[in-house]
């Protein structure tokens, strides 16, 4: 028999405005996100349409070059990198046992900051000579004034800077909230694996995203005639600085999600996560590496020490291979319940794998010489960014999305969507790699007839509609979700962390009384110890 | 709590070890420059938090005593909501033209204004839950039979 769920009041454009409660911080950047998600998938769906076939069909070249520019600056300023955040602005506080975050304030000026950031960037489609087309990094003199002019660029630059700066203080507010806010007895090695990701993800944050913010300034500047990067390094400079954000990012853009699905994994199997303090400590190295890998994007300027370069990159295997470790050690002997989130999550671990490891043979600059601006980058950066953050985000959705509204999502539409998913991401991204062996270079609009190419754009084509025939089924899953009032209940799949101590959606200050924290599967340590009432999974309920 | 920043410094420990190793190898100032900002930002960061002592008051209070934690935060801000739309008009007049920079300027200072009032309004409240708190936890002392 099931309960049901209280209507949910629609949130009013005085909560949007002004919000100081982290849970409705972290659903309207949410939203905004996903907004923006809806953006990005347009332009790349436009980007393949033109691409199916050789020759120029539906755009004009300099249309091609604003499409590929905003589709990757939306999908990495104003919609990943933005998501992993949210996600922690919802979750962290719940997991950590805190009533709120730490300076929300600030955290709601970063919300406006990264919106209108946004829109600023965006703003660039009304332009006359239309938006920024230099490529998501912009590289100098390229997205100098003279290659690029117009007012579309600046609004591009000046997006950038907003945004960032709007995201990169939501996490010092984020990195605040598990420094001081951690209820009693949440000691850092009692923070659940989700909890520790974000904490990394905000260090690097907080050490690359001012470079970013300089470099912008900067690249302002010089577009307005200051000429600061036109003295003789100047493009190799504006690479190094530009490079310290943009690999970090990277991770940023992964840790939070691979600490969802590491979340999905363990309550899925039933089981604790395997090697907990060699995770979180291989986290930190995974973290320090990631920050010192960043000019592996220059091996072919000949300006960086590819030596260093080269090893720091080939040395990420190590804390991946730890975390990959855990992730098996969780499965086996798990009593594995094959709901959605958990094959979100099991999808991501099996779809990044493709981008690390391909991550490997780019890592080594002899075979970067022979990959650099091919379609084998291409395929290299969708499985990391792409696959090594959506799955890991759906696995997220699908798993906390009964704490967060009060009701499951449907497992039918959601099995379906991820089958799509898998499908699409593959059709799409693996063809990629073979383009790219026979010489398709990256950031073309059209290609001879003569190369035999068309076959597998075509495919490629097909996976990206696929792929937005899965994220329509979310949308309707969502809606429909919301629409049965059929309650979740506190606890729907027997968690193991403090989120699941309380109601679902939680109350205004999360919790009315803490359970006491033994270990970072406070929960779970309480239902083993019968101090706790263990919930019926819905599978258990069915048998 | 001070022990909750080890973490950042080990991690602040090992980013400096590479920056250290990139000097060596004999990189450029940019490069090193830039790697050095990360690991002073992070240790600065770890020391702040090692050396404020900060109190916890959310978890433990609640654990103890739910009924004296009534929080004096709003529920909404106008003011933070009001002074990043007004940074972001400012920033978009920089290009757009001059008066949206006075706009935004004109909504910063009412954004501050707001804040400062409203943060204001928030410590008064905060200094008379904790004495109505002290008050009612005296009565309840009283009532525990010995």
């Amino acid at each position: 028999m099931s309960t049901i769920a209280a209507r949910r009041r629609a949130p009013s454009w005085t909560g949007v405005i002004g919000a100081t409660d982290h849970k409705v911080l972290g659903r309207n950047m949410l939203i905004a996100a996903f907004a923006f998600f809806i953006a990005g998938g347009v332009f790349a769906l436009l980007m393949r349409l033109e691409l199916a076939q050789p020759g120029m069909q539906l755009m004009a070249r300099d249309s091609y070059d604003e499409l590929f520019t905003m589709h990757g600056s939306t999908m990495v300023y104003l919609f990943v990198t933005p998501l992993a955040l949210a996600l922690g602005v919802y979750l962290v506080p719940l997991q950590i046992g805190a009533a709120d975050i730490s300076a929300p304030r600030v955290a709601n000026i970063g919300f406006w900051l990264y919106v209108g950031g946004g829109l600023t960037m965006e703003s660039g489609w009304l332009t006359d000579i239309g938006p920024g087309r230099a490529g998501w990094f912009s590289a100098y003199p390229l997205s100098g004034s003279d290659a690029t002019p117009g007012f579309g660029m600046d609004l591009w630059v000046l997006g950038v800077i907003l945004a960032t700066a709007g995201v990169g203080l939501v996490g010092a507010c984020l990195l605040g909230t598990i420094m001081r806010r951690r209820a009693p007895g949440m000691t850092m090695l009692r923070m659940p694996v989700f909890t520790w990701t974000e904490l990394v993800t905000c260090l690097m944050v907080i050490g690359a995203f001012p470079v970013l913010i300089l470099v912008m300034v900067l690249l302002y500047l010089d577009r307005q005639g200051v000429h600061v990067f036109q003295g003789f390094n100047g493009a190799i400079d504006y690479q190094q600085l530009f490079w310290f954000y943009g690999h970090p990012v990277v991770y940023v853009m992964f840790f939070p999600f691979f600490g969802a699905a590491a979340e999905a994994i363990a309550v899925g199997a039933g089981r604790r996560w395997f090697g907990y303090e060699a995770s979180a400590l291989s986290l930190l190295a995974f973290t320090a590496l990631s920050m010192s890998v960043w000019a592996h994007h220059m091996f072919t300027t000949g300006g960086v020490h590819n030596a260093y370069f080269s090893l720091t990159s080939t040395a990420l295997v190590v804390p991946a291979g730890i975390e990959y470790l855990g992730m098996l050690g969780t499965l086996v002997g798990g009593a594995i319940v094959f709901r959605t989130s958990f094959l979100f999550a099991l999808a991501f671990f099996i779809q990044f794998l493709i981008g690390g490891l391909s991550g490997i043979f780019v890592a080594s600059p002899p075979l970067d010489y022979h990959a650099q601006d091919s379609y084998i980058v291409v395929a290299h950066f969708h499985y990391t960014l792409f696959a090594g953050s959506i799955f890991g985000f759906f696995a997220g959705v699908y798993h906390w999305f009964p704490k967060a509204f009060g009701v499951r999502l449907r497992e039918g539409l959601g099995k379906l969507q991820l089958a799509l998913m898998v499908v699409g991401t593959n059709l799409t991204f693996l063809p990629m790699f073979f383009l790219g062996q026979e010489g398709m270079p990256r950031r073309v609009a059209t290609y001879p007839a003569s190369t035999g190419w068309g076959t597998l754009n075509v495919l490629e084509t097909v996976g990206a509609f696929v792929i937005a025939s899965g994220v329509l089924v979310f949308v309707v899953n969502v809606l429909s979700s919301l629409r049965s009032h059929v309650a979740a209940g506190p606890d729907p799949w027997d968690g193991h962390t403090l989120e699941w101590a309380t109601s679902s959606p939680p109350p205004r200050h999360n919790f009315e009384l803490l359970p006491p924290v033994r270990s970072y599967a406070p929960l779970l340590d309480l239902k083993q110890s019968g101090e706790w009432p263990r919930a019926r999974r819905p599978e258990e309920a069915l048998a | 709590m001070r022990r909750a920043a080890i973490p950042l410094l080990i991690y602040g420990a090992f980013i400096a070890g590479n920056a250290t190793m990139l000097w060596i190898w004999g990189e450029d100032a940019v490069n090193v420059g830039a790697f050095y900002f990360a690991v002073i930002v992070t240790w600065l960061v770890a020391l702040g938090f090692a050396a404020a002592h900060w109190k916890q008051p959310d978890g433990e209070a609640l654990r103890e005593r739910p009924d004296l934690t009534r929080r004096a935060l709003p529920d909404l801000s106008f003011g933070a909501g009001i002074t990043g739309i007004a940074i972001v008009t400012m920033v978009y007049g920089a290009r757009f033209g001059l008066f949206l920079v006075w706009i935004g300027g004109g909504l910063l200072l009412l954004g501050f204004a707001r804040l400062a009032a409203e943060l204001g309004s928030q410590r008064r409240d905060s200094r008379r839950h904790v004495e109505e708190g002290r008050a009612r936890a005296g009565i309840d002392a009283e009532d525990v039979p010995p």
